[in-house]
């Protein structure tokens, strides 16, 4: 098994011991088993030849509890208007590991990650949230995510289609947050949709 | 003769220790020099016109330096002679013959003691001592007038000999035998020297086994004509053999009989032995003479009475003596014991007359008795005769060095001989005597280069019972076969041909030369020419160490231990002291656990070598294994009495005390173990802290102190992952987990849990044993099973579970601890929804997929397990433990192909094959599991192959010992060399060797009992099957001629001594299935399990399978008693029993004592022989009705005795019964049986089968089997496609960023 990296203390709880391995070609069988038990769509070849790429080796990664996968976290970098954003595909943690803190310490980790980055310098992370998962738009707005949009018939397959989307910026003092909301919304619904899920709250 | 002829003997014999030896030594070393000296100047000075005869005349004298200069080394004179008269030898040699002349010889005057023959011999002899000692300048006999008339000489002297036919020229004074002696001699020269082609050409004209056979005919024809003239002429019976001298009838050395039989007994054995039982009804009769006289022999016959007898060569017993110890060297096997009495009595006359006052001589005088005596001793060799012979020779020979002319004649009561400086009556003849003695005191001594094969003997007499001597070299040739040497050690191979060729050009047949050329050329990779070439110098040269050595070395390349002893032990027979050799042999002695032998090995290089501390020690060793510990203590003792001036830190003496204080332990001395321990310890003698820990923790609980506890706790501070030391820890304290095991173990397991231990089940299922522990485990993992249940916990709290909660993964933890219980316990339907929770809690956990996997592998459904360990696998691609289980249970399943692929995922990418890799590894797990695999397949090919290679690694493990008992001993790390020992020698019973033994065992009885199946296991084969077949024979072709052009490339020319690994000519085992020789090879293997105790029953039924096929009956015999030892119950065992009672009856007619004898007392303690088989057999399934296993056994028996097939079948289906404990194995067992027996029944049984063991697939209709087989396969290539490992990582750039 790959050993799992960077592992945090769950307050005071000793047992409890959260972190994070980079997904690679060898434990991507696992992301597997971990996007069809968590999410309903099924993931195409080409979502996972992308995030065992060395670049967003980062942004990719699975989240372990006590050495035990119990999550995943997965990201890609898009470029919009000479501006690069990291886009979250999917994150999430098994139903038995939820309201532990988990999903918060990985979000934490890929917000610091993208934080750190220079080359290329990110200015914000980005994501869909299905309308009818008000648990997953709070979360993420715990986390400081603000709502820039809505995008209408982003997943196809299912009864209710649209979703919001939330934004996280980096460098909050470097841009205007509102205009880029409008931007986005602007060339909605993206090629890329349904890209994203979230199951973590 | 008012006097007597001999003085009293006051004499005190010389103890033959090395002090008195050695000054002995000195002491005739001195008089030797002395005496060359005075011999010089007489030499000089001389008036004496008699020059040819050896007997009295110079050429006797120039005999002595031509013995001299052969025999320096041997007897140790070098430092002892002037280097100016060591260097004058020759020329003094020379100036003593007188010019030589073609003489015509008459009959009766042949023999060089008293002819010109004398001379012609000595210059012979000369000229080839000079042409073949390795400094000698090349001598061209060509222009050779001396040469010629000599070689005329010698041939009037033969031609004389056998065409004349007149009685009275037989002796060895005057007559053939003294020419016999001197054809003789001269044969062993030119054999064994290298004598220049010409001389040697020369020579064989005249002396060639023709002329040397016509002379013994002679010889012998004279005797039996002799024999019927004294006869007629005395009236009185003769001996079977006479000979007239001057009309008497001697029976002396130099006149008579005995010397006459002497020469004639050193003859080519060829030529005595057709008239051995004459010489030796010969020998009978003057035995039975000397011993009615007491120990004399009379001088001639018919005896006269006369009021003395004589006690010398020429005449008396001491020509018997001679006569004897010549007989007793040369023929050792037709001695008689009655003729000892008579050498006994004739012994102890010499000692009592031996000072006759005739003085010096050897003809008749004091250094020729004395010389009887040393080379009795001589022929009495490593008995306690020796001695005794050589201390009252030395006695005498030391007396001898007191006699004129070495000392004035006035100042002793003993006569100055006529002629005091010849060869047979004065200085000349003692000088050889002590230089004969030197050399057999030096060898006793076991000094360098002295060998009784120097002792040359009486002149005229002896000398040819001497094997030949090594053939010397040309001084060019010798030095080039220096170099020879010294470029093999630097393994300069080419040059090293090159050179062994050079000397081979001049002496073609030298056998030394011979083997390191075939050495050098085995080195090179042409093994059969390299072996040809050294078994041909073996025989031109079998007393040379150097050839025996070349010969172990490659034997021992071919792991040829045995044999390469056997040529260790030769190669030291003819250089006793030789360090390389004996260190090679000791280790060849521990290899072969020879250890009698390895302690005598290792003594001997001690003596040799005693200022080496590896002698030393490995002499410890060696008593140590041969259980000798008290002298391996004493040893190490006396060792450190005298070692001084260890360095500080030593760590080799530091070892070494450590070994010191092991033995003491072993001993049981405790307390002075662990006394010495503390002292070394505290002194920093041994400086290894944690064995010093170690070591005193055990002697102090060996001891029962109460400080051990303290001592294993600092251990286990000092290293707390060492399950040793808490081992140690608890049985010195002796506890026994009592009522508060539930307790510990609760907070045991929970810990566990906790900390997500996979291997907590594995660690704590030794408890198991012990049912109540068991149960209690259970019942803890149950009870924290529902604590901490999902539903159980509390609730979270604002969405936040509270931050004590257990963590989810505990639960997770305790669901696969629970699985993996109930599924060791075969209770599966316990553990089957357990796991399954487990997989639906988490499913990213890879062990809860294994779990389910061999869950259902142990339920007979290997579809599943094949299943669920490749969704495991899928989970952690570069996890090799997943590839290796999930390839094992495809094997399982039979599914061969698919588990090479995944296993060449592991596996060396260049390696022909991934079999061939793992292989390679020494993998015993592949190995086994594919050999099985094959064998469920019915392929027994390939099987077979597998088993042998498994085989084969074991036989690598043993082998791979070898080394360290060179480097272990060199190291002094003896502790871990003993464990090695240890571990090497329980080898056969490593479980992965007894199986693959086990089942090659049985194939080749099957295709024995079947020879049809050798035929069908390949013929089997499917088009698909061939082409694979086809596809890998071609890449390891490739392969091969890869390896192939890296070897040339690199272009080393020493492929090493070890045979290069064969390129495989079986591939698929059909050959080694097919031969005839199987049951051999099989007990082959057998036989290293079935030579140490048989501690299973299925090994010794393996054996009995094999024995009684191979008709060996004591063995079959004792295999079944030893089987009935363990378990008189099994199953296996009962129906042997039956087999063997069936096949002894059967046969046509009893056995041979004592095997009959043998083979009915097994019986009768194996088998009741008041029942017929079948109450035998019933009464059997009636003590094991519910045992399935002995049902089917009983069903089978009743196959062997002929019952009716519906009766066997009924009796198979009890199998399944209801009480019955049938598991898979067994029902498998009796599907197999039946399908054996071509029951009708047999998919009845099959069917009943599915239905009682309804997870497995084991059962399945074979069509029914393969629609699962193909499913599977579907799910597993769309797992595989998609996740394409790590393609995925040199991803191209599509996609990478989304627009």
């Amino acid at each position: 098994m790959s050993s799992p990296t960077s592992g945090r203390q769950y307050k005071n709880n000793p047992y409890e011991r959260v972190s994070f391995s980079s997904v690679t070609g060898n434990n991507i069988g696992i992301i597997r088993v971990l996007n069809s038990t968590l999410f309903p769509i099924q993931y195409s070849q080409r979502f996972y030849k992308q995030i065992v790429q060395p670049e967003l080796e980062k942004y990719c990664k699975l989240i372990y509890l006590n050495d035990v996968p119990v999550g995943t976290v997965c990201c890609r970098l898009e470029e919009i208007d000479n501006e690069t954003k990291l886009y979250v595909m999917t994150m999430g943690v098994l139903a038995p590991y939820r309201n532990r803190k988990i999903g918060s310490q990985a979000l934490q980790h890929i917000l610091d990650a993208a934080r750190e980055s220079k080359k290329p310098k990110i200015t914000s992370v980005y994501l869909h949230v299905w309308v009818e998962s008000g648990d997953a738009k709070r979360f993420y707005e715990r986390h400081g995510f603000k709502e820039v949009g809505l995008v209408v018939d982003y997943y196809k397959k299912m009864e209710v289609r649209d979703a919001w989307i939330l934004e996280y910026r980096l460098h909050p003092s470097a841009a205007e947050g509102e205009d880029e909301s409008v931007e986005l919304q602007a060339m909605s619904p993206s090629p890329a949709a349904q890209d994203h899920a979230t199951t973590v709250t | 003769m008012a006097e007597p002829r001999y003085f009293q003997n006051d004499l005190k014999p010389i103890a033959t220790d090395t002090k008195n030896l050695n000054a002995t030594l000195i002491a005739l070393k001195g008089a030797i020099a002395s005496s060359v000296e005075l011999l010089i100047q007489h030499v000089k000075t001389k008036s004496s016109s008699t020059r040819d005869p050896l007997y009295t005349g110079d050429a006797g004298i120039a005999l002595m330096f031509l013995r001299l200069s052969v025999q320096l080394k041997a007897a140790g004179l070098g430092d002892y002679l002037k280097k100016d008269i060591q260097a004058q030898i020759p020329s003094i040699v020379n100036n003593l013959l007188p010019p030589l002349k073609a003489y015509q010889l008459r009959p009766g005057h042949l023999s060089p003691l008293d002819s010109p023959v004398g001379s012609a011999v000595v210059y012979i002899l000369s000229t080839l001592d000079r042409v073949t000692s390795p400094d000698s300048s090349s001598v061209d006999t060509t222009d050779d007038k001396d040469w010629a008339a000599a070689i005329q000489t010698l041939e009037n002297a033969v031609t004389t000999a056998t065409e004349d036919q007149s009685l009275g020229g037989d002796e060895v004074l005057y007559g053939r035998a003294g020419l016999l002696w001197a054809m003789l001699n001269l044969q062993m020269w030119v054999s064994a020297r290298g004598v220049p082609r010409q001389m040697e050409k020369d020579i064989a004209q005249v002396v060639n086994t023709k002329t040397i056979k016509q002379v013994v005919e002679r010889i012998i024809e004279a005797g039996k004509l002799g024999a019927r003239w004294y006869e007629r002429n005395y009236g009185e019976e003769p001996l079977p053999l006479m000979w007239p001298w001057h009309d008497k009838f001697y029976l002396g050395a130099i006149h008579g009989v005995a010397g006459i039989l002497t020469v004639l007994l050193q003859a080519p054995k060829a030529m005595v032995t057709p008239h051995m039982r004459l010489i030796m009804r010969c020998i009978s009769a003057l035995c039975d003479i000397t011993v009615h006289k007491d120990g004399h022999l009379p001088s001639s016959l018919p005896a006269k009475s006369r009021t003395y007898e004589y006690t010398q060569i020429c005449h008396g017993s001491p020509g018997l003596l001679v006569l004897l110890a010549t007989f007793r060297l040369r023929f050792p096997d037709d001695w008689r014991e009655d003729w000892e009495t008579a050498e006994a009595l004739a012994a102890e006359k010499v000692w009592e007359e031996g000072l006759v006052r005739k003085g010096i001589g050897v003809c008749h005088g004091v250094s020729g008795n004395a010389w009887t005596l040393l080379l009795q001793g001589l022929s009495h060799t490593g008995q306690k005769e020796t001695s005794t012979l050589l201390s009252r020779a030395l006695a005498f020979l030391l007396r001898s060095t007191e006699l004129p002319p070495l000392v004035p004649g006035v100042s002793t009561a003993f006569r100055t001989p006529d002629h005091p400086y010849s060869l047979f009556e004065g200085l000349a003849g003692a000088v050889c005597a002590w230089i004969d003695a030197c050399v057999i005191i030096r060898e006793y001594l076991g000094e360098e280069k002295a060998s009784t094969k120097m002792v040359l003997g009486f002149p005229g007499l002896g000398a040819v019972m001497a094997p030949p001597q090594k053939k010397a070299l040309p001084s060019k040739e010798s030095s080039l076969f220096k170099e020879l040497l010294q470029l093999y050690e630097t393994k300069q191979l080419k040059k090293g041909v090159k050179t062994a060729d050079q000397i081979l050009k001049k002496v073609p047949d030298h056998g030394e030369t011979l083997c390191m050329k075939g050495l050098i050329i085995t080195h090179m990779g042409r093994r059969e020419e390299g072996l040809e070439l050294v078994k041909k110098g073996i025989r031109l040269d079998i007393t040379s160490h150097i050839v025996w050595h070349v010969y172990g070395l490659i034997q021992k390349a071919e792991r040829d231990y045995e044999g390469a002893l056997k040529s260790y032990t030769q190669a030291l027979k003819c250089d006793r002291e030789n360090l390389n050799l004996l260190n090679d042999a000791a280790n060849l002695q521990t290899q072969l656990r020879h250890f009698d032998a390895l302690q005598d090995t290792r003594e001997l290089i001690l003596k040799l070598k005693p200022n080496a501390r590896k002698s030393w020690i490995s002499l410890a060793v060696a008593y140590h294994l041969n259980g000798n510990l008290a002298a391996s203590k004493k040893l190490l003792d006396k060792y450190e009495e005298v070692v001084k001036n260890v360095p500080d830190y030593d760590f080799e003496h530091s070892e070494l005390t450590l070994y010191h204080v092991r033995v003491m332990e072993e001993l049981g001395e405790l307390n002075e173990a662990l006394q010495k321990l503390d002292n070394s310890a505290k002194s920093r003698v041994i400086i290894d802290r944690t064995a010093v820990m170690e070591t005193r923790a055990r002697l102090l609980s060996k001891l029962n102190s109460p400080e051990a506890e303290d001592a294993w706790r600092a251990l286990i501070e000092k290293n707390s992952d060492c399950y040793g030391y808490y081992r140690g820890f608890f049985s010195n304290k002796g506890i026994s987990l009592g009522d508060d095991f539930k307790e510990r173990a609760r907070a045991y397991l929970l810990n566990g849990f906790r900390r997500g231990v996979p291997s907590l089940f594995s660690d704590i299922k030794s408890l198991y044993s012990v049912p109540a522990k068991r149960l209690a485990i259970e019942e803890i993992a149950e009870g924290l099973r529902k604590e901490e249940s999902p539903s159980s916990t509390a609730p979270a709290v604002n969405g936040d579970v509270a931050a004590n909660a257990e963590s989810p993964t505990t639960y997770l933890w305790i669901l696969y601890f629970l699985a993996q219980h109930y599924s060791y316990l075969r209770q599966f339907s316990k553990a089957l929804p357990l796991v399954d929770d487990g997989i639906n809690h988490t499913p990213t956990l890879p062990e809860l997929y294994t779990c389910k996997a061999r869950l259902l592998k142990r339920a007979g459904d290997l579809v599943g397990a094949v299943q669920y360990a490749e969704d495991a696998r899928l989970l952690d691609l570069q996890d090799r433990f997943l590839n290796t289980k999930s390839a094992k249970y495809h094997l399982r399943a039979g599914l061969s192909e698919e588990a090479q692929t995944l296993l060449g995922l592991f596996t060396k990418k260049d390696a022909p094959s991934p079999g061939a890799d793992l292989e390679e590894m020494q993998s015993l797990l592949y190995l086994t599991e594919e050999a099985d695999c094959q064998k469920r397949l019915g392929k027994l090919g390939p099987a077979l192959k597998k088993y042998l290679a498994i085989q084969r690694v074991f036989d690598d493990y043993n082998h791979d010992q070898y080394d360290f008992h060179f480097y272990s001993l060199r190291r002094f790390t003896i502790g871990a060399y003993f464990k090695l020992l240890q571990w090497e020698d329980g080898l056969y019973r490593h479980p992965s060797l007894v199986h693959a033994i086990l089942e090659a065992s049985r194939i080749y009885v099957r295709v024995h009992d079947n020879p049809k199946l050798s035929a069908s296991s390949s013929a089997g084969l499917s088009e698909a099957e061939k082409k694979a077949q086809k596809k890998a024979k071609k890449a390891a072709l490739k392969h091969q001629e890869e390896a192939k052009k890296h070897t040339n490339a690199s272009s080393h020319e020493d492929k090493g001594l070890e045979p290069p690994t064969s390129k495989d000519e079986d591939p698929d085992g059909s050959k080694a299935l097919a031969a005839t020789d199987g049951l051999e090879r099989a007990w082959k293997m057998l036989k290293l399990l079935a030579s140490h105790p048989l501690e299973r029953v299925d090994v010794c039924i393996g054996t009995y399978d094999v024995s009684i096929r191979r008709k060996k009956y004591a063995q079959a015999s004792k295999a079944l008693l030893a089987a009935h030892a363990i378990d008189p119950e099994d199953p296996e065992l009962h129906l042997r029993i039956v087999d063997f009672k069936q096949r002894v009856s059967a046969l046509p007619e009893p056995l041979a004592e004592p095997l009959d004898s043998i083979v009915s007392s097994a019986l009768s303690t194996l088998f009741p022989s008041e029942l017929t088989p079948e109450t035998f057999n019933s009464q059997y399934l009636q003590r094991h009705s519910t045992s399935a296993l002995a049902t089917l056994t009983s069903a089978q028996v009743l196959q062997l005795l002929h019952a009716p097939l519906d009766e066997v079948e009924s009796t198979v289906f009890g199998v399944l019964a209801p009480e019955s404990d049938v598991d898979i194995k067994t029902a498998q067992k009796a599907f197999d049986f039946l399908s054996f027996t071509n029951s009708t029944r047999r998919d009845e049984f099959r069917e009943a089968c599915d239905k009682r063991f309804q997870l497995s697939t084991v059962f399945k209709a074979p069509e029914e089997l393969a629609k699962l087989h193909a499913e599977a396969r579907a799910r597993r290539q769309k797992a595989i496609e998609n996740s394409e490992p790590t393609a995925a990582q040199a991803a191209p750039k599509d996609g990478a960023v989304a627009p």
